[in-house]
Order: structure tokens, then sequence, then C-alpha cells
């Protein structure tokens, strides 16, 4: 129970996969302009990481090792992602329309979203079990919603102030993301060692 | 052999998710009909889950739209009355809050969940979509062709004079061009088109022979003459001299008494096209005056007919020529540069901003 909780907020805090891993930038800079579409697609992202662990972590278990074919891993959830993305997309427009509002739009997009695929590589490097998979998802989900929901929050600061024009708008979000990181460095101290 | 197993897993795994994909598609993801009524009065039924354009366009309710369905045009915005949803971030990019809190939604975005009453400018339930024929094409400078086209289907058109029609060469790319014929004429349109460098629709319309056929959607636009007795003062940039020619001669045929001028501007000589047909008009009708200004050339050019070409840009013209704005409306065509320009000029001279009327592109 303690590794799990460990690896829970480990994921979500000390090692979290948008400021410690720079994954999933596309959208972290491109979606934080305003905080209700950040939180929608963090919300996407964290949603869709738990159920693609899943489905991956079944396929990659139960029949790629037994069939001996695990250098097919990286092609498999390329393709798994990318279907359940379409099949979820499909099935919360019809079923949740309030839900798809909120954060449907984005679904496609997740498509491309290098985090949820790191999330399904790491999670075979690290030779998670199946219980531990699911926290590790669900926490690197929610890190990555608590990182873009706090971007979207400093973009909103950063209205009332004035960084150098020469940055740009990406620019100075990645200065802020790189700045984000080192505050999180902070939390490794909650950890034991 | 782990290379079959490798392939058969790869394709099984594909096709798997194909079929769940059709499936779901065909069995969980399909919604009831419901019904949308336009504008309080016409009601038609419609399959749910599809967009508002799509639904509309089904039973041959055309909505304008430049960006093809891609939520950044905003042509395409509708007034919900019931059925009002949320809006998407798409929308909320596009249309001011304060029109959002009214009820406008995009209705390329917004999809039919329920049952709607929505509201769209009336003259829209007026656009329909037409056949033709190209009957004659005519290279009027280097780089403007114009069009004749005889209508098949339907076989008449009503606009108003400086509306426009829309032709979409490939579904989704969608361009508008000013009807450049006279309204009169029902049974058929001109149109005048500039080929601009790696342009997809203006490509395909120079690419068109004749005796080929166009389907266009239309008219569109409140860039119309309005009903009254106002000077009407033209101003044409370029290829935006083709609305000119319907408003001009409405002016001249239905408003016998009423002035009007046209401010025609373009680069050089070589860029300008039916100026001859303009200064014989200036010789028919004394209530026309024409005043073409060349911004590229040095000299002040003479017409064999005695006509000259001034120097400069269209609104230094504008400048010059105009008395009092306060008795001018004005209809402006053309670069958006241009335009800029020339309403500035026009306030300047005193004629009401509510009576600027102008069709950027």
């Amino acid at each position: 129970m303690k590794t799990l909780i460990l690896i829970f907020f480990a994921s979500v805090l000390t090692n979290n996969i948008a400021l410690t891993y720079f994954l999933g930038m596309c959208p972290f800079i491109a979606i934080s302009k305003n905080t209700k579409a950040a939180s929608g697609m963090g919300m996407a992202v964290t949603y869709v990481m738990v159920i693609t662990a899943i489905v991956n972590y079944t396929i990659y278990t139960f029949v790629l090792i037994p069939m001996g074919l695990e250098y097919l891993a990286f092609l498999i959830f390329i393709i798994v992602i990318a279907g359940i993305v379409q099949v979820l997309e499909m099935l919360v427009e019809r079923f949740f329309p309030v839900l798809y509002t909120s954060f449907g739009i984005f679904l496609p997009l997740i498509t491309v979203n290098c985090a949820i695929l790191g999330l399904s590589l790491f999670m075979i490097l690290r030779d998670y079990s199946f219980l531990q998979m699911i926290f590790y998802s669900l926490g690197s989900g929610l890190g990555w919603w608590l990182a873009i929901a706090a971007m979207a929050g400093l973009r909103r600061m950063l209205m009332l102030s004035e960084p150098l024009a020469s940055l740009g708008d990406a620019g100075i979000t990645v200065i802020l993301a790189g700045f984000m990181a080192l505050s999180f460095f902070g939390f490794s101290g909650i950890l034991p060692a | 052999m782990t290379y079959l197993y490798s392939l058969l897993v790869m394709n099984g795994l594909i096709v798997f998710i194909l079929i769940l994909l059709i499936l779901i598609k065909r069995y969980i993801a399909v919604y009831d009909d419901y019904s949308v009524t336009i504008n309080g009065d016409k009601e038609i039924v419609v399959p749910g889950g599809q967009t508002i354009v799509s639904s509309l366009t089904q039973n041959k309710i055309f909505l304008p739209s430049a960006c093809g369905g891609k939520g950044t045009c905003g042509l395409c915005q509708v007034k919900i009355v019931e059925g009002l949803t949320d809006p998407l971030s798409i929308e909320e990019a596009v249309l001011p809050y304060k029109e959002i809190a009214a009820g406008y939604r995009l209705g390329c975005q917004t999809k039919v969940r329920g049952d709607l009453k929505i509201e769209i400018p009336e003259e829209y339930l007026s656009v329909k979509e037409y056949k033709g024929l190209i009957s004659k094409i005519e290279t009027l400078t280097h780089d403007i062709n114009r069009f004749d086209i005889d209508l098949i289907e339907p076989r008449e058109i009503e606009f108003k004079s400086g509306q426009y029609v829309v032709v979409e060469p490939i579904p989704g790319e969608t361009r508008a061009y000013s009807i450049a014929s006279i309204r009169k004429h029902k049974e058929k349109i001109s149109l005048e088109v500039k080929k601009i460098p790696n342009g997809i629709c203006s490509t395909y319309m120079h690419a068109l022979n004749e005796k080929d056929e166009l389907s266009f959607y239309g008219p569109y636009g409140d860039f119309y003459l309005r009903k009254n007795d106002y000077t009407v003062v033209c101003v044409a940039g370029g290829v935006g001299l083709a609305p000119m020619k319907s408003i001009i001669d409405e002016v001249i045929h239905e408003y016998p008494g009423r002035k009007v001028e046209l401010y025609y501007g373009a680069r050089t000589i070589d860029d300008m096209y039916d100026y001859e047909r303009y200064i014989s008009l200036t010789g028919e009708h004394e209530n026309f005056k024409f005043y073409p200004a060349l911004s590229e050339v040095d000299e002040v050019l003479h017409h064999p007919s005695g006509f000259v070409f001034d120097t400069g840009f269209i609104n230094n013209e504008i400048a010059k020529r105009i008395e009092d704005g306060n008795a001018c409306e004005a209809y402006l065509c053309g670069p958006p540069i241009m335009i800029n320009f020339c309403i500035q000029t026009l306030m300047d001279k005193g004629v009401p901003e509510d009576r600027i009327f102008y069709d950027k592109f």
C-alpha cells in the first residue's frame, strides 16, 4: 500500500510528467491561455491516460510478452492510443454532451500528445504491477492537469505584467515552465529517499 | 515465424479497432431526429449529432462561410432562441462575449442535440444553389478574367446590386465573388476573378474553359444599393470594380436625377479594365461622373477621347472631387488598405459613417 501511495505522489509532484520530463509540451503551451480550456484539456488527458494505460498494459502483458513481441510495443501503443481516442470521442459525445462541450473538442488533439505515449512506455520500463500502473497513470494525469492549470493561472497574471516583447508569447511560457519545474523540485523533500 | 506473429498482431489490432469504430458509429453513436425551427415559421426535421450548418445545407438553406467550417471566419453565426447549449472554446474565441451571452453560436461548430429554435438573417432563406454554364471567358487584364455564366438550374437569379455569390471548388474551400452583371438580366451572371498566385479558388476559376459547368451559392451580403436620393459614390480598387457595374446601372436607370460617381483606382493602366465603357457612359448620362487614378504612374495620362487619368492613390482623388460629403452615400470595394484610407477620407469630407458601405477582400 505504501508503495502505491508513493508512486501516486511521486508521479503527481516530484516526477511530474510535464515539468520533469517536459512531455506533452504542445498543448501545455498552446492551450494554457485560458484557465477553463486548460482545465478541460487536463481533464481529457487524465481520462485518456488512465484508459490507454489499462488497455496498453493488458495488451503488453497478455499478448506481446507471451509471443515475444516486446519490440512492437512502441507501434502498438500508438495505434491503441489513436483508436481509443476516436472511440472515446464518439462515446462521450453520444452519452455525455455536457462533458463533450467542456473537453470533448480537445480529445482529437490528444492522439498526438507525447505525454500519453510516454506514460505507457515508462510503465513497461519500470515493470509496474497492474495496481501500481493504475496509480501511476492516474497520478501522472492529475500531475499534468495540475501543471497546465497552474500554468494557465500564471499566464493570466502575465497579462498584468510586461515581459520583454522579444520573448513573445511562447518564449515567456517556456521560461515560466522552467521556473515551475524548479519549484516542483521542492516537493522532493516530502518523499523518503 | 516471429515476423508472421508480429504482422498478425499488428494487423489484427488495426482490424479490431476499425471494426469497433464502425460498430460504435453504426449502433451506438446514433442520434434521434430533432426539429429545427427557423425564424419562427419554417420547421425542418434533421438527424441529431451533426452541425447546424450541415443540417441546414441538407435542407437547401445555405449559410455563408469563408473558412469552410473550421470555425474561424464567424460568418455562419446563428441566434439560438431555444435549445441553447454552453459555448465551445472555439466559439468563445471567435464571437464577442456579448453575442455569446445573447445566444449567438457558430453554425459550423454547434451540433443539433435537441429541438432547436434558431434565427438567421431572412435573406439566407432565399439563398439557393445555382448551376450554370460558362458561355464566355474574357481576358480583361493580365490577371483578371471575366466569366459570363448562363444559369441552368434554377434558370433565374434575383439579387440586389452589389451582392456576391460563393464558389466552392473543393468541399470546404469557399471563396466569394461579387456579381459583376446587371440586375435586370436574371438568366445570367458574370464574375470577375483576379488570379492570386497559389490561390486555390482563383487558380481553379482561371483553369475553367468555355462550356464548363460551374455551381455556386448566393446571393449573399449587405453590400447593396440602398433606396434613397443621396449621391452614390462608388470607390473601386482593381477587381473591386465588379459590383459597381450593377450599382451604377441601377442608379442610372431606376433613379432618375440621382447622381452617381465612380472612383476607380489601380496601379497602372494595364491593371484597369472596362474604363472605355465608363468613359462613354459619362458622355451619355450627365448624372454619371468617372474619376480614375493610377497609383504607380508618374505622369497624368490622357485618353484619346480627351479623358484624364490622374496619378496617385484613389483617396486623394476623392479628397479632390467631393464637395458636399453630407449629400453622399459611399460604396467601397477593394483591398483592405485602400478601403481603410478611403473611409478616413470620406469621413473627413463629411460622409456619415452609417452611409459608408464596403466589401473588403
